[in-house]
């Protein structure tokens, strides 16, 4: 199911409620100049939309609130399922991301101020990048032991600064700032540990294989890492 | 994106002196409007306790005088009358029986009992057949010493009735004095003298437990007066005291609104406030948050912090600007009002610059709490830190600035 290359585009289900997001989704879509994601099933409900055409899709984006009812648990059924599960939501306090993360989820986005970001958190989940976006970070920064510098990093992420801004302020001992790739660094190992400190299931073994495969995290590292499941 | 000489960053930590807003001290928490109610119920019952202890004592005068009076004065006439008359006509069984109905009474009372009328009502009828008893097998008559059933009744009678009316009481020594004198006719000994006698030991057999039956009572009352009005003393002090933190606490919020909007409002009204200018208009945003924040700081909420800072993003929101304030990561712990002042003055400080849009987090332990803002803002000059835990920092990237305040727990260790 994964993609490691874009000789194709991303192909993603939507499953969402509301009529104008799933417009604006594709208009952000179509705004893509390389177009590299694309729709194959869209609708309200999780059944619907994951059978047919949507059950072999790339990444599967999921509202949590479907017509007035959260569908939290379901994260972990559709991670068990084998799907690369964003959760595309309002609901955006730190302990819900924390508790879908866990469940399984690749990646969160808040759908007041992350749209922007949507193509960019899909592109990574599909190829399995430890992607982290601010309001992922707010959740990361509590039930996972974390480094003095990758808790700052996630810090100033959560805060709302980019890694350019992060960089400027993660000095190095000599007063020099730390480069953008450190920073990115951090992050990704904060993600990397809370994957490994998570549920046994699909997302998290192929994010934690393409950290190891990329020299992010050792298999040491991680007690539970086997790399013929990912 | 900035060159790394368009960056500025600085550290502030400085105490309250010299900020022009919150410059008077005020309580650490909400003051509470009513006087603490918890105390009320403690204060009666110290009343009800000096009560009982009066009426325990006087009880115990009564007991001792009953119990020492039937051993030491009664017990060797029964004695003296079994070697002469023999058992039957000694009245031993009746001093026994009087001992028994004594003791019940004594101990009945003592454990607070003896309101209800059972208990008289057990024991009188008894007391008075002994009496009558006593007084028709008495080999010296009514008036001699044998007949000590009808001076005695009256000292168990006393115990029988402590807790009830004084009326009760009297009735009882009429019934036996009345008895008493009846029988005295009836054997023939009511002889002018004999009856001057029978007055006079009537009014022996009475005056004196009546005396100590009312004594303990008025005594017990005039204690619990006492205690009443100890009570009352101290309830109205705490009441004073709750009164004068309310009004301090009350006075304390006027003067600092005053120290916010008065010289605003002064401005105003000499048209002196140009609010054309970017830095009067900032100062008036300030101001506005400061009071909205003001009037919440007292809610009964769960979480303070971030009720004000609710607040606090509401109206810059009427200003215009798209506030994006985060869910607190962590728990944010009870912090004091001078605390929590710290944290979202820079806040209120930065939304009051801040052109469009604004991002505030708060990331919080039981130890440290982190209260951040990210918006297009420009800010000359962030407001120094107004309490000693509480450090802010800014830095500023091109119209973007990023301001946080940090609150550490004096206990825990900076990281």
């Amino acid at each position: 199911m994964a993609s490691s290359t874009l000789d194709e585009p991303i192909r993603i289900a939507l499953i969402e409620d509301t009529d104008v997001v799933v417009e604006g989704v594709r208009a952000w879509l179509a705004a893509d100049p390389q177009d590299r994601v694309v729709i194959v099933a869209a609708g309200d409900s999780i059944e619907a939309v994951l059978t047919g055409p949507g059950e072999s899709v790339d990444v599967a984006v999921l509202d949590l609130e479907l017509n007035g009812t959260m569908v939290t648990d379901r994260v972990a059924e559709l991670s068990d399922l084998g799907y690369r599960v964003v959760v595309f939501s309002v609901h955006v306090k730190p302990l819900v991301v924390q508790a879908v993360m866990k469940a399984g989820a690749c990646a969160f986005l808040d759908k007041r101020t992350e749209r922007e970001q949507f193509v960019d958190t899909v592109v990574a989940v599909a190829q399995d990048w430890p992607y982290v976006t601010p309001s992922m970070a707010g959740g990361l920064l509590q039930g996972v032991r974390l480094s003095d510098r990758e808790r700052q990093a996630l810090q100033y992420l959560f805060q709302g600064m980019d890694q350019g801004s992060i960089a400027r302020r993660l000095r190095k001992p000599d007063g020099q700032p730390v480069s953008v790739t450190t920073v990115k660094t951090y992050i990704e190992r904060a993600r990397a540990k809370f994957a490994a400190a998570g549920r046994p299931c699909r997302s998290n073994y192929a994010l934690l294989a393409r950290c190891v495969e990329d020299g992010l995290i050792r298999p040491e590292e991680v007690d539970d890492y086997r790399p013929g499941t990912a | 994106m900035l060159s790394q000489s368009a960056l500025s960053a600085r550290v502030a930590r400085q105490p309250v002196a010299g900020q022009p807003v919150p410059s008077e001290p005020v309580p650490s928490e909400p003051v509470p409007s009513e006087p603490a109610s918890s105390d009320l119920p403690a204060m009666t019952e110290s009343v009800a306790i000096v009560e009982q202890r009066y009426d325990r004592a006087g009880l115990w005068v009564a007991i001792v005088v009953t119990f020492g009076w039937y051993l030491a004065g009664v017990a060797p006439v029964v004695v003296d009358s079994w070697l002469r008359y023999g058992l039957n006509a000694s009245g031993a069984v009746t001093w026994l029986l009087f001992a028994v109905l004594g003791v019940v009474a004594a101990v009945v009372v003592l454990r607070g009992g003896g309101r209800s009328p059972v208990l008289p009502l057990v024991i009188c009828p008894i007391l008075l057949a002994g009496s009558v008893l006593g007084s028709l097998v008495s080999p010296d008559g009514v008036l001699g010493q044998f007949d000590w059933p009808f001076t005695m009744v009256g000292w168990f009678a006393v115990l029988a009735l402590w807790r009830r009316r004084l009326p009760e009481l009297i009735a009882f020594y009429a019934a036996n004095v009345m008895i008493g004198g009846v029988i005295l006719a009836t054997l023939g000994e009511a002889s002018r003298v004999n009856v001057g006698r029978f007055i006079a030991l009537c009014c022996g057999i009475s005056a004196l437990q009546i005396t100590v039956f009312c004594g303990s009572r008025m005594v017990t009352a005039m204690a619990r007066r006492g205690a009443e009005a100890a009570d009352e003393l101290a309830r109205t002090r705490s009441v004073n005291i709750a009164a004068e933190a309310v009004q301090a606490a009350r006075r304390s919020r006027y003067e600092t609104i005053t120290g916010t909007v008065a010289h605003l409002l002064e401005g105003l009204a000499a048209g002196q406030l140009d609010l054309t200018d970017r830095s009067a208009r900032q100062e008036v945003a300030v101001a506005v948050t400061r009071l909205r924040r003001y009037l919440v700081e007292s809610d009964e909420v769960p979480d303070q912090l971030w009720h004000e800072l609710q607040v606090c993003a509401d109206a810059a929101e009427r200003q215009g600007i798209a506030v994006d304030l985060v869910a607190p990561a962590g728990l944010i712990p009870t912090l004091p009002v001078d605390v929590r002042r710290a944290l979202t003055e820079p806040i209120i400080a930065a939304l009051a610059a801040t052109a469009t849009k604004a991002r505030i987090t708060v990331i919080a332990s039981p130890g440290e709490v982190v209260v951040a803002i990210l918006a297009d803002a420009r800010l000359d000059a962030p407001p120094p830190s107004l309490h000693g835990a509480v450090e802010s920092s800014h830095d500023a990237e091109g119209e973007m600035l990023w301001l946080q305040a940090r609150w550490m727990s004096p206990s825990a260790s900076p990281s």
